[in-house]
């Protein structure tokens, strides 16, 4: 075990190489935009994930997984089924978390205006709406025979404390999101079966109501 | 005139000096002298423009003009307070959790924490383990309570209507009553805010802080001084060299003038420790008045072949009936307990006496043995001769009736506002932009608040969680948006021991969760109250920056009257708008059972019903005063005193009645003003009736009245609403007396 943190650079310093070699010669800037139109550009996007939480000093990893839903301009609602049913809800004023007891948290913008910032962090990420993103963000990544992958690290050292680094990884959809805090836990969002939609039914509108 | 503003470093503008200061009250007066510092010397800027790009650009545009005038930037990059209160994180708990918690089964608990464990978000920034159920995390979010202000990559950001503002919060290097720095500072800002526009047009640029109100106070008062001292002085040396057309009298005028003026600042410089820009505004009104004993010596020379000597011996009982008349009511400007209004009668008495002096000593020796005889006087002459006259008849009493009735009629109407801000108003636009900043970045009230004292600082903390408790309703209802104390961030040890017998009770839970998640055994060992360490202490939390921002609340050890130390803080209130919320919070914590030590502040309310309580004792002063006049003068007069008194009580009250009629509400300035008009009114009718309708005394009379009209009609024009109540009124007074007066000089 000792030498694993050694091996470990020696290889990533390989994987930078490779990265040189391989990867198209693209600037960051270009790599967003080239990124955004792969995506398929769907107002509402559903599918499931599996989630894998990795919290500091826990050795179980927690592993759960559930539905979610993305509509552009209403919210997004991320719904665990298993191991347990919760509900969070996020809308432009609030965040709201739910389970079979009733609200748990309920963060409004009013009160809490850190609220619109991971708002609009949250859906950047689970919208791909990476202009957002990249205004709170400094970013860079890759892009090899039709896949993507883009690292997000905060610009402000406040942001810094709740997300040390954000990753993406996709196709023509996001696949794959990690999420690093500076408390060490790692999360880790697989997305499975995703379906989009162009037109937004009265049912999913009411869900956000 | 204008020149004594930059000359003087200790002219004040601050408005605030103007009002009472309660001696009595120790912890008050720091509490107030706290706020004020705190307020003083700050200043916030609002910056917003289409974008988030264009809003960074402007504020940094912002930040760049402003650079190089010693401004302190604040708030910005502060640590993470978390590290600090992570410690005692068992003893701190919000409301909602204690509540939620006291009810709480073990499987709703561990329900809880295993959402926790499993959510993609939760609050507060410590790793789960530490925190397993968001207690802690819950506890920090209420930071944003305190202000809405969030750093924001790198930029202090509050939103507000959908609009994002960068926040930029200076303290300021220099007084904000420094003149010179006040001006460099605008500049500044203006170019500033043209950086801004250069960005977008649109963007909108918000600004607040007490140094703009003083740049406006002085830019005011300057400009005032100037209008009304130069209006004052230019119509003053006119209309004397018109009327006696002589360039010695000039020179006279101007000796009587500085030497008013000198004995004016010389005395309010010994007695008081600034000079407030008002005072020079006021004091700059009373030129009018000082030059009335040149005139009055003046008129006795015309024409007149007696030696200089002879005249004055026979003038001076004249002369000093007209000097005690005004003086007196000067001087009732000093029996307020009003800083500003002393220092305005202590201006006014000793200006004039100042005045008053130089036509006693140095007039006898300067003056020429005569004034030739003005051509202009016959006009006078004639007017007075057609003036009506008032005759004991059926037509004349019945014409007094209708007056009297027209007069009623505007009395009843009369009303009175106490109001302060009725008195010393800034600025309106720089106050609708200081009251937008305060909404957005919720700045609290600085003139309500709750005092608290207690023996001990955890005494002092327990009955401001009792007062806070009964403050929650309040926010609950939208009465008020929040409010500010320091034990909100610093429980009294006895909130923190029940906090932690609370979190106890979870010891089911816990064990629930580690084998949920299988932990190993004893993975909660430092959640138990056991392996808790010490309380979080005053003097902990003093000493560490995270309590930097909430620390001017705390007011710390003040001696009272009996030598013991007593400890203070205040809690302030955001978003009190209405009087009716003010009043039921006036009662609050003396609502049984009372809470120790803890009293509510009111300036505004209090300062205005010290305003009360004065207007009307000199409503009291000024009708005594109507009563005994004609008992003084009639050793004088004899029967002839009513023709004296009659023309100045009836202005008094025409004036009142259209003070009705124009819906001016009373107030104690207007009462201060009628007593002036008493004096001088009651001046001209001695001046009038002393030498029986002599041409000359009219004419002084009548140029001694227009200059007094002249320099308060100018003081009416003033901004500051107490001088231009005092203007209008006198002004009105004076002349309606000035009017009526002939009309009961006795025909001859």
């Amino acid at each position: 075990m000792k030498a694993a943190p050694l091996k470990f650079s020696w290889l990533k310093s390989l994987f930078a190489a490779s990265i040189l070699c391989f990867a198209l010669p693209l600037s960051a800037a270009d790599l967003l935009a080239e990124v955004r139109a792969r995506l398929v550009p769907a107002p509402v996007t559903q599918g499931e994930f599996s989630q894998t939480r990795h919290l500091v000093q826990i050795k179980k990893p927690l592993v759960s997984t559930g539905r979610f839903l993305v509509v552009r301009d209403a919210g997004v609602i991320w719904e665990n089924i298993a191991p347990i049913a919760q509900t969070m809800r996020l809308t432009k004023n609030e965040i709201l978390q739910t389970n079979d007891g009733g609200a748990v948290v309920r963060l409004s913008a009013d009160k809490e205006p850190v609220v619109g910032i991971i708002n609009s962090i949250l859906f950047g990420v689970l919208a791909g709406e990476f202009e957002t993103l990249a205004q709170s963000f400094s970013y860079d990544g890759k892009m090899e025979n039709g896949r993507w992958r883009l690292d997000f690290t905060p610009r402000d050292a406040n942001l810094a404390r709740l997300i040390e680094t954000l990753s993406l990884t996709g196709t023509h959809d996001i696949e794959q999101v990690e999420i690093r805090n500076a408390a060490g836990d790692v999360t880790r969002i697989e997305f499975r079966a995703q379906t989009h939609a162009g037109e937004v039914s009265a049912e999913v509108r009411k869900r956000f109501e | 005139m204008a020149g004594w503003q930059g000359r003087f470093e200790r002219i004040d503008t601050d408005l605030l000096a103007l009002l009472p200061t309660d001696e009595r009250r120790p912890a008050l007066e720091a509490a107030l002298k706290a706020l004020a510092a705190q307020g003083e010397r700050q200043l916030a800027l609002l910056v917003s423009a289409r974008d988030e790009a264009a809003t960074r650009q402007a504020a940094a545009g912002v930040r760049e003009a402003l650079s190089g005038l010693g401004l302190t930037a604040q708030g910005t990059a502060a640590d993470f307070p978390g590290d600090f209160y992570f410690p005692y994180r068992q003893g701190l708990l919000t409301a909602a959790d204690r509540e939620w918690l006291a009810a709480a089964s073990p499987e709703a608990a561990t329900a809880r924490a295993l959402n926790f464990a499993y959510a993609l978000f939760t609050p507060g920034n410590v790793p789960w383990r530490d925190d397993p159920y968001g207690f802690f995390g819950n506890w920090l979010q209420g930071l944003g309570e305190a202000t809405p202000l969030r750093p924001f990559n790198g930029e202090l950001m509050v939103e507000q209507g959908g609009r994002r503002y960068a926040a930029l919060t200076y303290a300021l290097p220099r007084s904000v009553f420094d003149a010179d720095f006040q001006q460099k500072l605008l500049a500044r800002l203006g170019e500033a805010r043209d950086r801004v526009h250069a960005i977008d047009p649109q963007a909108r640029f918000l600004r607040a802080g007490v140094v703009l109100h003083a740049a406006a106070a002085a830019r005011q008062a300057e400009n005032e001084m100037r209008l009304i001292g130069l209006g004052s002085l230019a119509g003053t040396f006119f209309l004397i060299g018109l009327v006696f057309q002589s360039a010695r009298a000039l020179k006279l005028i101007a000796v009587s003038l500085v030497s008013g003026a000198l004995a004016a600042l010389f005395a309010v410089f010994l007695l008081f420790e600034r000079v407030h820009a008002v005072t020079l505004v006021f004091g700059a009104s009373l030129i009018g008045v000082a030059v009335d004993y040149a005139i009055l010596v003046f008129a006795q020379h015309l024409g007149n072949e007696e030696p200089v000597w002879e005249r004055y011996r026979k003038l001076l009982p004249t002369l000093g009936m007209v000097l005690i008349t005004p003086a007196l009511a000067y001087l009732a400007l000093a029996l307020t307990p009003f800083p500003g209004l002393k220092q305005m009668a202590v201006f006014a008495v000793c200006g004039i006496f100042g005045a008053w002096a130089s036509v006693v000593l140095f007039y006898p020796y300067l003056l020429p043995a005569t004034l030739p005889l003005p051509g202009n006087a016959a006009p006078m002459t004639r007017l007075l001769a057609r003036w009506p006259r008032w005759r004991n008849t059926g037509k004349a009493w019945g014409l007094a009736l209708c007056l009297a009735a027209v007069t009623a009629g505007g009395l009843v109407q009369l009303r009175a506002n106490d109001d302060i801000r009725g008195l010393f108003s800034g600025d309106a636009a720089l106050m609708a932009e200081h009251r937008q900043v305060s909404e957005i970045m919720r700045l609290p009230s600085p003139a309500q608040m709750f005092l608290l004292g207690g023996e001990t600082p955890d005494a002092l903390l327990r009955s401001e969680e009792a007062l806070v408790e009964r403050l929650r309703p309040f926010i609950a209802a939208n009465k008020i948006g929040g409010f500010e104390a320091a034990s909100r961030w610093l429980p009294s040890v006895e909130k923190q021991r029940q906090a932690r017998a609370l979190q106890d009770r979870l010891q089911v839970s816990r064990a629930q969760v580690g084998e949920e998640l299988e932990l190993p055994a004893g993975w909660d060992a430092e959640l138990s109250s056991g392996a808790s360490g010490g309380f979080l202490t005053a003097d902990a939390w003093l000493a560490n920056p995270a309590s930097a921002p909430f620390r001017a609340l705390w007011l710390g050890a003040i001696r009272s009257g009996d030598g013991l130390p007593r400890y203070s803080s205040m809690v302030l209130l955001q978003g009190l708008a209405d009087r009716g919320t003010a009043n039921e919070l006036a009662g609050l914590a003396a609502r049984e059972p009372a809470i120790p030590g803890a009293e509510w502040i009111d300036q505004t309310g209090e300062i205005s019903g010290l305003m009360a309580r004065y207007r009307e004792l000199l409503t009291k002063t000024l009708l005594l005063a109507c009563l005994l006049v004609p008992f003084l003068l009639y050793p004088f007069f004899k029967g002839r005193v009513w023709r004296i008194v009659a023309p100045v009580l009836a202005a008094g009250g025409i004036t009142l009645a259209i003070m009705g009629y124009l819906s001016v509400p009373l107030q104690l300035l207007s009462i201060l003003a009628l007593l002036l008009t008493l004096g001088m009114g009651i001046d001209y009718a001695i001046f009038l009736q002393a030498r029986q309708a002599h041409a000359h005394t009219l004419l002084a009379t009548t140029l001694a009245a227009s200059l007094t009209l002249l320099s308060f009609g100018l003081l009416a024009l003033s901004g500051t609403p107490a001088l231009h109540a005092l203007g209008l009124t006198v002004t009105l007074g004076v002349a309606l007396s000035w009017l009526l007066t002939p009309v009961f000089l006795r025909k001859d």
